[in-house]
């Protein structure tokens, strides 16, 4: 245990700092009193030549989280990492990448972080850690006892064969790869079907149709950056007769994929498989859509559409249409099961998708990386019966945090009591750490080197992007030193080990560069292409199909289906002592800092619960007690929750949320999917911190969407726009005048602009306190809306930041010209000079000013304090702040610009949101310039300005939403 | 004492009768006569025979100029000195101006109908009026009326003066010595002023301090130290105390791919990507004569305009050896040195690197320039 | 003159200001004694406890001065609470006094002459309590001198098309000149003070504070001229602040707030519950400083007529925002509208609206006008809803407007009714003060209505 760690217990890191900095800063104000300290000028001994202080580098890394490998781009300061965007050489990520990728870098300067190894909780240095593991080894190699090596799942190849050279030092080494929210039942299913596991990457870029069975490609899912991108280029049309993608979706709860859906419906989840089987059959029966070898449509005789449309409410026409659209769409339609489907709906999916000729088209597998060694909850008991049996001498537990997600905590400490000696490498002193005696701390991947395997054609490199910030170790060398231990003449450290490999098995043979040169080319890139043999096509099995018919059959029994899928931001509850994650607004619900479960309206009405109601969910024999929050959407009987809160360890993390992992089934492949769930009213309250009470337009023109065939309709839409008449003289705006358009077409809501613009402008995180007053200090924020009625609602997001009005009402009323406008038409924020009478805010009909209500940023010290962006001043409290279009990055390419005496090009400036935004909704230019990209897409007749009827003159245009109902079908027939 | 006199005051029970005494007294034409009242008698100054009151030509010059006043500080402040564009607005948007013109016309007018009552008109404060050292004023300011025939510029007949008021019926009569001195307003506004000036030095000092002290004790702290670490700024947290950091070896920034060139054989391979144009040159000359010339002297010609002091012997780029040089050489000395000469690979860009080999030619053929150059 | 008023009828015949005959003299010895006399036990209880809850509101202040707003309730999109209800409040309630002492006076309304001086002290002890919260109220309180227009290193001057800035100077205006006017009608009293005063000390105080005043008549005529146009200057200066105050509402954008009847409408309001407020203090005043003969129940019921006339303006007021809310057909002011009435504070606007227009109703009736229980019960009622006006204006509008993703609660905090109770302590504790040192009553001007005191005029006054 870090000893700081456990003198903070039971106290608030943010409390305790604060005390910490107040009596801090008074000293300095004392000893400072008669002149301002203005702090000594600190150079560099020795300049090394890629830094020149005041202008970012650009390091390329790849980040892991669970089976994803996230090529990155870091932007670092003087060499210290502020900021982390997607690879633009990346040819899938396209310099996009995951939110939680963007928010990570918070973890590397997190100051719960383990700093030093610890043996038995107290602090120990290096070589006492590893000696007494490396005797422990030893030891168990001597007496030929096995060891256990629980890690996360293993992408690189490199350190697949360290673990290989590892276990020749140590022949009874056992390796499991472990990640609580890996896809079992989607493996399962494939190695069932095809018979082997591998994911497939679905090239929704290629994808006319999609249908999603409790798929949320476009949310929580791994791929979803890469998924978001793909479908959102598909939802950007510019012309009424333009082509647009449709997107069916069938689901238990509401999500992000469901909110963007052509055609929606609410579904029991364990319905799903029932119904793409009868899709199946519909399919082959009416529209001559063969089936594979070894099936018949009478072996799907138990699958009438008619019937479960009857028990789904569905209309049957609806679902016919389905079909027709499925059988019209062919190789370009794609069907996608959610991992939390049990293994037959995959198996369906699977034969749709092999039916329709998706399978190798939409549906890729030809350069699929080979399957981690990767083991189910099932193995993970097994596992632990065997340490409880005492068959393990040492278990070392690398990144992994067995002892918060495996479901039964019991079985979990009589475990680690069987084992002699328990080993913890990782980042923080969590759940796990503390059930183990030597605790080594582990680099973060931001100091770390490594490789990775996106696909057979494509590896990525990672590279530290600082030293180590903590008397800490990457775990690969902790490997290398204890091989060393055990007698092996092995790499002096892992860098070099990672290199000698690269050059013996990656390095082309004919290179006609040396391997320096070929391997600082690839660093510099982050990638490496190669070519590489694809894999043949995969053939279906029938008997598996079979096997998945015969299940998906009967109706699940009744009671309450509770889904359980990780969370937007915690992700498996990894990130759960990462503030901006906490914070982040769950798309849907807009929750933050909590995961209450979501209830149909209906069953809310039926045991009279309302937001906050706090209840006792009951299912396998495992009870807890929960907030809920009434989800319109959500199917009736299903109860929808977020995995990966309930911490018990680190300030942040700790007592956030509720801890939901035991009520997955271990013996189940689908974990995440529980029937017969019952649920009652506890007669208690908790508060929702919820950053958008209201959810409803009253009917105002704030956010427009209409249909492709409404979108032709009113072609002469933009005619509709009336200038306003004004009193005041046209504004000149001599050079530039900057302007934004946001297509919400293509935006999904995903919320990782927020994300992006909190690391770029020093947004602090006020807690779930403030966030319940209101207080959330959000630039940019997105606004959702429900449609329609509650049941089976419409849902619109639309991202809300600074408008950057040219007749801006705050700039009027703020009587110290805090709030001015400048001559390229941005409205500025002179934190210096603002007294805070905050008149400016009620003024502001967008509500996007957010007030300092109190000091959220004078606690924060080093190494918390490391992240800010030095670019942007860091608001005390008592402070007006605003979104300024990223004015740092305008100053920046503007004085690049004038070095290079030439003019600035378009696209060169991105704001954080939009080089963030994996839809690529947001475009930034200068709206003087007739050509440039946001002159064009404003022009478009679908742009309109929001309330611009009060004469403000917005600076951003929105382009109306899209849907492509099919005609007929779907619930928006209108 | 009788010619001393000031004044000789009788009181009366109530205005009626005073109102009635007052033509009377007056006809006798003893002196000045003047009344002393507890409260505003109404057509006294009628039967004294006062002249109208000119305040009200004081207030309504007062209050123009407060409006002028207002309206010009308004349009210098926001318009003139510092004019900022706002909300769209012109920089001198006269009608939001108007609500402080209004105000500050107010302001004017009422201090000056105030203090101008008082000091100017009224000759306030004047404590060395005899009639406050008197017996009467006990009276009149509670409730008797008094009259008073005053010295005008001839003296004052004592005698005359108490007979003119005994038979108008006047009680209590009192006779008033000469103040000791006149009033004096004008002497009372001349040290409120010294007064005022110097509570606003003492104010602006004390101001002065406060804000000198007080803004650096939280919570008062302005923006001047930010938690954020700016290049350049020492870190408590980095064992070195630095802030700026050392990027890890071996790892390649985007832009930066390490020079891995090591042999000048090798180095001759390289190609000057840069075009022989006057910007490059210009570029070329300005970083030579920054970093190389204090060497290498301005024409290259191993001439130092500053290191000979120490003895160093840096190379003659006008020689034959490096005029035979290829450019890649020259890069590559650059990058990493020759004999004594370090690295200058930090302090250079990559387009400077070169633009300086650009340069070094440009000196060379200038020095050994052949015919046709001069042609 | 006489005889045309004993045929006039009762109602226009000039009414009796004083109970039973009052001499000259007389007043002096019942109103200049109190300085001189030792205060009651009663008058320390109450300054104790007046002192007490001003003391809580300044350490509050002081809280909220090192934690930030924070403390407070406000939030987003309620960025202004208390702090501006507080300020509008008492602005409002110092207006009583200007009007009773400028604008009555103008209407040569002799009865405002016993009357006038504690009214005009409540104004300049109102707009104090008033200065304290835009001071306050803006984050970094240290630099709200930042709002002045001064020469500074910073080479920035103020931006006077906020609303704001016409706020400090109305505000400040209206406090200085107020000051004036007050000081002004003091004079003559505080000469009396001298003249009948044997403590030495009191002598020299009062003899500096009334600059030697001696009664002469032509220092009377100046004197009357410049109390004649400070009534006029005051009257429109009244007017305007309450209206610059609610410029700051009428001119944003936000619906509820954007609306032309404000200034009327506020100035109205300020009238309205600045006479409550005084017919509070004077009922007190009234009885323990036993001046029964001097503020007679004809001077109440004159101030309560006058609540009642108000009144029926504030009701006129509210159907006229109703009106334009139905009759602009402008979505989101119809929206604030129903939320003033139906909304999650509809019990506010509902409130308001019963002690502003309704329970004032009762007054129509001489018993209630003339009976302390019922006066000083609908002054109370008009407080609270002249309180609450502003909560149902500034809270409820803020909270709901434009976008509803940004629609939110607000909740006040203990500090918040900490701060607002602090206020009247300060302001009961300035009044106990005054009623011991200095005349509440303008005697000069009382002994200028005193039957047979203007003989130019038959008697009585006509200025």
């Amino acid at each position: 245990m870090d000893p700081i760690e456990t003198a903070l217990e039971g106290i608030s890191r943010r409390r305790f700092l604060a005390l910490l900095s107040a009596s801090a800063a008074l000293a300095s104000g004392v000893t400072s009193c008669s002149k301002v300290d203005r702090g000594k000028v600190v150079p560099y001994t020795r300049k090394p030549r890629e830094v020149v202080p005041g202008i970012a580098d650009h390091y390329a890394s790849t980040f892991q989280e669970g089976l994803n490998a996230y090529s990155v781009l870091v932007k670092t300061r003087e060499g210290r990492p502020i900021h982390i965007e997607g690879n633009d050489e990346h040819p899938h990520f396209m310099s996009k990448t995951s939110l939680r990728a963007v928010a990570d870098i918070l973890r590397l300067y997190d100051p719960d972080r383990l700093r030093q190894p610890l043996v038995d909780g107290k602090p120990a240095t290096w070589s006492q850690a590893e000696a007494k593991v490396a005797a422990a080894l030893k030891e168990a190699k001597d007496a030929g006892k096995p060891v256990l090596l629980l890690s996360g799942a293993v992408l690189s190849p490199t350190r697949k064969a360290l673990i290989a050279e590892f276990k020749q030092f140590l022949p009874g080494l056992v390796h499991r790869a472990f990640e609580p929210s890996a896809p079992q039942a989607e493996r399962i299913a494939a190695s069932a079907v095809f018979g082997e596991a591998l994911r497939p990457r679905y090239r929704l870029d290629r994808a006319e149709v999609l249908v999603s069975f409790q798929n949320d490609f476009l949310g929580t899912e791994a791929d979803a950056p890469i998924a978001i991108r793909e479908f959102a280029a598909k939802r950007r049309v510019s012309e009424p007769n333009g082509r647009m993608n449709r997107l069916w979706v069938f689901e238990g709860g509401m999500t992000l994929t469901g909110a963007k859906a052509d055609a929606r419906f609410a579904i029991r989840p364990s319905r799903a498989a029932a119904l793409a089987f009868a899709l199946a059959r519909t399919l082959s029966q009416q529209h001559g859509v063969p089936l594979p070898a070894g099936l018949t449509p009478d072996s799907l005789v138990a699958f009438d559409l008619g019937k479960l449309a009857d028990e789904l409410r569905i209309p049957t026409a609806t679902l016919h249409a389905l079909a027709a659209d499925l059988a019209r769409a062919g190789k370009t339609a794609v069907v996608l099961a959610g991992p939390a489907l049990p293994v037959e709906a995959h198996v369906a999916a699977h034969l749709l998708n092999v039916m329709l000729g998706a399978e190798g088209h939409t549906v890729e597998t030809a350069f699929a990386p080979d399957p981690v060694d990767l083991g189910t909850f099932e193995d993970l008991r097994a596992l632990l019966d065997d340490m409880k049996s005492g068959r393990f001498r040492t278990a070392i537990f690398w990144g992994v945090n067995p002892a918060y997600c495996y479901p039964d905590a019991s079985h979990w400490t009589a475990a680690v009591g069987g084992v002699p000696l328990n080993v913890f490498i990782g980042l923080h002193p969590d759940e796990t750490a503390r059930h183990c005696q030597v605790a080594l701390p582990e680099h973060h991947w931001l100091e770390a080197w490594g490789d990775y395997e996106y696909s057979t054609d494509l590896l990525s490199l990672q590279q530290p992007t600082i030293g180590p910030l903590h008397d800490t170790k990457q775990g690969e060398d902790v490997v290398l030193d204890v091989m060393r231990a055990l007698g092996g003449s092995v790499a002096a450290d892992f860098h070099e080990y990672l290199r000698t490999r690269w050059e013996k098995e990656v390095l082309p043979s004919e290179s006609p560069v040396s391997f320096d040169g070929f391997w600082n080319a690839v660093l510099h890139d982050g990638i490496l292409m190669r070519a590489a043999q694809p894999r043949p096509a995969r053939t279906l099995r029938g008997a598996a199909i079979m096997a998945a018919v015969a299940n998906a059959a009967a109706p699940a029994a009744g009671g309450f289906e509770l889904l359980l899928h990780p969370g937007t931001g915690v992700h498996d509850g990894r990130y759960a002592n990462n503030g901006w994650l906490q914070e982040l607004p769950d798309p849907v619900t807009k929750v933050t800092w909590s995961n209450p479960a979501s209830i149909a309206p209906a069953d809310a009405q039926r045991l009279n619960l309302t937001d906050g109601d706090v209840v006792r969910l009951e299912a396998s024999g495992r009870a807890v007690e929960i907030p809920v929050i009434v989800q319109p959407g959500q199917a009736t009987g299903v109860v929808s929750a977020a995995l990966g809160y309930g911490r018990t360890t680190l300030s942040v993390a700790g007592d956030v949320g509720v801890n939901l992992y035991p009520f997955l089934e271990v013996a189940s492949p689908a974990p995440g999917l529980r029937t017969a769930a019952r649920l009652t009213p506890a007669g208690k309250r908790a508060a929702l911190p919820q950053t958008q009470m209201h959810s409803v337009m009253e009917g105002r023109d704030i956010v427009r969407s209409f249909s492709l065939a409404e979108y032709a309709g009113k072609h002469a839409h933009g005619e509709q726009e009336h200038e306003l008449l004004t009193m005041y003289p046209e504004q000149l705006f001599p050079e530039h005048k900057w302007g934004m358009a946001i297509d919400l077409s293509a935006c999904v809501g995903c919320g990782e602009c927020t994300v992006a613009c909190q690391s770029e402008n020093n947004i602090p995180v006020v807690g779930p306190e403030q966030v319940l007053k209101g207080r959330e200090m959000h630039w940019m924020r997105i606004d959702r809306y429900y449609e329609g009625d509650a049941d089976s609602p419409r849902v619109v997001y639309q991202p809300m930041l600074c408008q950057q009005c040219d007749n801006a009402p705050c700039e009027n009323v703020c009587p110290v010209n805090a709030t001015t406008h400048s001559p390229d038409g941005l409205n500025q924020m002179t934190y210096n000079r603002c007294v805070g009478t905050r008149y400016c805010a009620n003024n502001c009909p967008y509500k996007v000013r957010r007030f300092n209500f109190l000091d959220f940023t004078a606690t924060k010290t080093e190494p918390e304090s490391l992240v800010y962006n030095p670019e942007v001043t860091v608001r005390p409290r008592g402070v007006m702040e605003k979104c300024t279009f990223c004015v740092q990055r305008i100053q920046d390419v503007r004085q690049r610009a004038k070095a290079e005496t030439r003019a600035i090009r378009d696209g060169e400036i991105t704001p954080a949101c939009a080089a963030a935004c994996p839809a690529e909704a947001i475009v930034f230019g200068d709206l003087k310039d007739p050509n440039s990209a946001v002159s064009q897409i404003s022009a478009n007749d679908r742009g309109y300005r929001v309330l611009e009827e009060l004469g403000v003159r917005p600076a951003v245009t929105y382009l109306a939403g899209l849907t492509n109902p099919v005609s007929g079908g779907g619930k928006h027939e209108s | 004492m009788a010619e001393r006199a000031f004044a000789v005051v009788g009181l009366f029970d109530s205005a009626q009768e005073l109102i009635e005494a007052i033509p009377r007294v007056r006809a006798r034409q003893v002196g000045r006569v003047e009344a002393y009242t507890p409260y505003p008698v109404h057509g006294i100054d009628a039967a004294l025979g006062l002249r109208r009151s000119p305040l009200g030509g004081m207030v309504l010059v007062a209050g123009l100029l407060g409006t002028v006043t207002a309206l010009s500080f308004q349009w210098w402040m926001n318009a003139v000195d510092y004019p900022i564009p706002i909300g769209g607005k012109a920089v001198f948007s006269w009608q939001a101006f108007v609500p402080v013109m209004f105000e500050v016309t107010v302001l004017f007018a009422t201090f000056t109908a105030g203090l101008g009552m008082l000091f100017l008109l009224n000759r306030l404060p004047f404590f060395s009026h005899p009639l406050l050292s008197s017996k009467a004023i006990a009276a009149v300011t509670r409730d008797k009326f008094a009259l008073a025939v005053e010295a005008d510029g001839n003296g004052l007949d004592v005698d005359r003066a108490r007979a003119a008021l005994l038979t108008v019926g006047a009680k209590m009569l009192e006779v008033l010595p000469f103040p000791s001195r006149e009033p004096s307003s004008l002497r009372f506004i001349f040290r409120a002023t010294l007064g005022i000036a110097a509570a606003c030095v003492v104010a602006g000092y004390g101001m002065y301090w406060t804000i000198k002290l007080f803004p650096v004790l939280p919570p008062m702290v302005h923006m001047q130290d930010q938690p954020k670490l700016n290049a350049y700024k020492a870190s408590v947290f980095f064992k070195d105390g630095h802030g700026m950091q050392i990027p890890v070896e071996g790892t390649v920034p985007r832009g930066y791919l390490p020079y891995t060139i090591s042999t000048q054989g090798e180095a001759g391979e390289l190609v000057n990507p840069l075009p022989r144009t006057r910007q490059v040159l210009q570029k070329g000359r300005k970083a030579f004569s920054e970093h190389c010339a204090v060497c290498h002297g301005a024409l290259g010609n191993g001439v130092p305009t500053l290191t000979s002091a120490y003895g160093a012997k840096p190379a003659n780029l006008q020689a034959q050896t490096f005029r035979d040089y290829p450019d890649g050489k020259i890069y590559h000395v650059i990058m990493v040195g020759k004999n004594a000469m370090p690295s200058y690979a930090a302090d250079l860009t990559e387009d400077e690197r070169w633009a300086i080999v650009h340069y070094v030619r440009v000196l060379q053929r200038a020095q050994n320039a052949r015919d046709e150059d001069l042609r | 003159m006489r005889a045309e008023a004993a045929v006039l009828p009762e109602a226009l015949r000039p009414p009796v200001l004083t109970d039973g005959p009052v001499s000259l003299g007389g007043i002096d010895d019942q109103v200049l004694a109190f300085p001189a006399k030792k205060p009651p036990v009663a008058w320390y209880v109450a300054f104790a406890f007046t002192f007490a809850v001003m003391a809580m509101g300044f350490t509050l202040i002081g809280y909220t001065f090192y934690m930030g707003i924070g403390v407070w309730g406000n939030n987003r999109p309620v960025f202004w609470a208390f702090d501006i209800i507080n300020f509008v409040f008492w602005v409002g309630i110092g207006h009583a006094g200007t009007l009773i002492s400028a604008i009555l006076f103008l209407f040569r309304a002799r009865w405002r002459n016993a009357i006038a001086r504690f009214a005009e002290a409540m104004t300049i002890f109102a707009v104090m309590c008033a200065a304290i919260f835009p001071a306050i109220h803006v984050g970094r309180p240290w630099l709200a001198f930042w709002l002045l227009p001064y020469p500074n290193e910073r080479a920035l001057w103020t931006n006077f098309r906020s609303p704001l800035l016409w706020d400090v100077f109305a505000v400040s205006t209206y406090f200085s000149v107020s000051l004036m006017f007050w000081y002004l009608g003091l004079i003559p009293d505080i000469a009396s003070l001298r003249d009948r005063t044997t403590s030495k000390f009191r002598r020299v105080l009062y003899t500096v504070l009334s600059l030697g005043w001696n009664g002469a008549a032509s220092h009377w005529q100046h004197y009357e001229k410049a109390y004649l146009l400070l009534a006029g200057l005051a009257t429109g200066l009244v007017l305007s602040v309450h209206s610059v105050v609610s410029f700051d509402f009428a001119v944003s954008l936000v619906p509820g707030w954007h609306m032309t009847i404000f200034p009327p409408y506020f100035v109205t309001g300020a009238i309205f519950a600045g006479f409550a407020m005084v017919v509070i203090v004077l009922v007190v005043v009234r009885e323990t400083m036993d001046l029964k003969n001097l503020i007679t129940m004809y001077h109440l019921d004159t101030m309560n007529k006058i609540i009642l006339a108000m009144s029926c303006l504030m009701g006129y007021a509210y159907v006229m925002e109703a009106f334009t809310a139905w009759y602009s057909m402008n979505d989101y002011l119809h929206h604030i509208f129903m939320q003033y009435i139906t909304g999650t504070y509809g019990w506010a606007g509902w409130l308001t609206i019963s002690c502003n227009v309704l329970i004032p109703q009762l007054l129509w009736s001489r018993r209630v006008r003339r009976s302390y229980a019922g006066m000083i019960f609908v002054s109370l009622a008009v407080t609270v809803g002249m309180w609450f006006e502003r909560f149902v204006i500034i809270v409820i509008s803020l909270h709901q407007d434009y976008l509803p993703s940004s629609w939110h609660i607000y909740k006040p905090t203990l500090v918040d009714f900490g701060i607002l109770f602090g206020s009247f302590g300060m302001f009961f504790t300035l009044v106990l003060l005054f009623a011991r040192v200095l005349p509440v009553i303008a005697t000069t001007e009382v002994k200028v209505i005193l039957p047979g005191a203007q003989p130019a005029h038959g008697g009585d006054h006509h200025g």
